[in-house]
């Protein structure tokens, strides 16, 4: 049977200031399922992100990502996590010295991917979010919405089980938020994991989701 | 495969894109070598001379008078069989007398053919390895206690001024040397650090996307492995083509073998790939 996309228990989390943004957080979100975690400024969102991808790691707890535990110093245990996550905003970003192609490339080279099948791979993702123009494009020349469906793009290119999205659509307008929305159903439908963090509910039903708030340093 | 293109590529990039930035630390860095290369001929020639003047040392061993003529030539075997000893030259009386008239241009001792004053003696000369006071001084002290033996003398106090002289020009030659060396490593540190500045937001994304360190490292790496080779030859080159055009007559330049300029270049781009290392290091903790 397949680990569950993550598993965190019990954890605790203060930050270098002394704010205690998560007090026995317990999370499990199984794989096919998704979670939108809805919470105001400053109160961890982000955090749980870096704390999901190893960046910066509980004070006490376990954290299971994919079936991998991330402990400090255990950086083989996070590198392989990583590469089997995708992910959207917050600290994640496009490389700035590489065109969009390269960008979607770069998780598929990671991932042993042989040529042929890195380039078939990069047309249909691009043709299927209608990126194909913005290929040899550079990331500053990108407006914010395309750099978020680039973004979306990359997060999946590698067949990446688990996405991490960091305010998919904040202050975009109905059309974009739609057409943002439109991909992260199809993501889900296709099988991923959706781990969403966001200071607003979603104004639009994803399915297999589910939505909770963080309230005092827990998930309600 | 696909990895080492891309870290090719990467290569390619940093270069192509950067082409005064990679220019100027090849340039700064060969004129750093360039210093080495000249201190290394400077170094190996004067060894060589010192090692010439060396080779004229000898040491005289004066035999007993009381001894036999027969029992005086017998003291060779015994000296032979000091490995120290290149050669053994023995000077009967008469030989001495005919070494001091063609010193000083006139047999003194006319009138004197049967009671010649001068002492039979050995000439010892020795390989230029063993050359040294420590060596002779030992050498001296053991043959001294041998009784057909009065006298064993050996031009001590110039060979140990040699001696300090060369070793002076050593040390300061391994400092110097190590300075430079320590320059040309910070200097390149530098270029690939300043580099690796301008893609730290792309180190950082390449490491959230599961890259190792090494993979991100390696086009830095290669990098300064390129620069430190390539500055190394060019200073050789500079060099071989500056000597093809000088003719030295007065003292003979010692340059270093091709083999050895090719080790050289060879720790130079361990040398690059050692600062490339160290100029991306402080970008690659995935916790950034």
């Amino acid at each position: 049977m397949d680990a569950n996309a993550l598993d965190l228990h019990q954890v605790t989390y203060t930050t270098d200031r002394g704010d205690t943004l998560f007090r026995n957080l317990d999370l499990t979100l199984r794989q096919g399922e998704s979670l939108v975690i809805v919470g105001a400024a400053g109160t961890g969102k982000t955090r749980l992100l870096d704390i999901l991808i190893g960046r910066t790691f509980a004070d006490s707890g376990s954290v299971e990502v994919l079936g991998e535990e991330l402990r400090k110093r255990r950086w083989g245990a996070v590198r392989r996590v990583r590469r089997r996550i995708g992910g959207v905003g917050g600290p994640f970003d496009l490389i700035p010295s590489f065109t969009v192609a390269k960008n979607l490339s770069i998780p598929m080279i990671l991932a042993g991917e042989s040529r042929k099948v890195r380039h078939e791979r990069l047309f249909t993702t691009l043709a299927d979010m209608s990126l194909l123009n913005l290929a040899k494009t550079y990331p500053f020349q990108l407006t914010r919405v395309e750099r978020t469906m680039v973004q979306l793009a990359r997060a999946t290119i590698a067949n990446q089980p688990l996405v991490l999205i960091d305010e998919p659509a904040a202050g975009v307008d109905p059309a974009t938020y739609e057409r943002v929305f439109g991909y992260l159903t199809k993501l889900i439908l296709s099988g991923r994991s959706l781990l969403i963090v966001s200071a607003e509910p979603p104004q639009q039903d994803l399915p297999h989701t589910t939505v909770r708030f963080f309230h005092e340093g827990t998930l309600v | 495969m696909s990895k080492l293109t891309h870290v090719l590529g990467e290569l390619g990039r940093n270069v192509v894109r950067h082409p005064l930035a990679s220019v100027a630390s090849l340039l700064s860095l060969a004129l750093l070598l360039l210093l080495f290369d000249l201190f290394w001929i400077a170094a190996q020639t004067s060894n060589r001379f010192y090692q010439d003047l060396l080779s004229e040392v000898e040491m005289e061993l004066f035999v007993s008078e009381s001894l036999s003529d027969s029992a005086a030539t017998g003291i060779q075997r015994d000296l032979e069989i000091y490995p120290e000893i290149a050669s053994v030259r023995y000077l009967s009386k008469d030989d001495a007398r005919r070494e001091l008239e063609s010193l000083v241009g006139v047999d003194l001792l006319v009138g004197y053919d049967t009671i010649n004053p001068l002492p039979r003696s050995y000439l010892l000369s020795f390989t230029p390895a063993v050359l040294s006071t420590h060596v002779l001084d030992s050498l001296q002290t053991a043959l001294v206690t041998d009784d057909r033996i009065d006298a064993v003398e050996y031009g001590r106090e110039w060979l140990a001024k040699a001696e300090s002289t060369r070793n002076l020009i050593r040390d300061v030659g391994i400092g110097l040397g190590a300075l430079i060396l320590l320059a040309a490593l910070i200097n390149a540190t530098n270029s690939l650090r300043l580099l690796a500045r301008t893609r730290a937001e792309g180190i950082t994304q390449m490491l959230l996307l599961g890259s190792g360190r090494l993979f991100v490292a390696a086009p830095f790496i290669l990098e300064g492995m390129l620069i430190g080779g390539v500055s190394a030859a060019v200073g050789w080159l500079a060099i071989r083509f500056a000597a093809s055009r000088v003719d030295i007559t007065q003292v003979e330049i010692i340059m270093p073998t091709v083999e050895q300029i090719v080790g050289y270049c060879l720790v130079l781009a361990f040398l690059g790939g050692l600062a490339g290392w160290l100029g991306v290091s402080k970008f690659l903790r995935y916790s950034r």
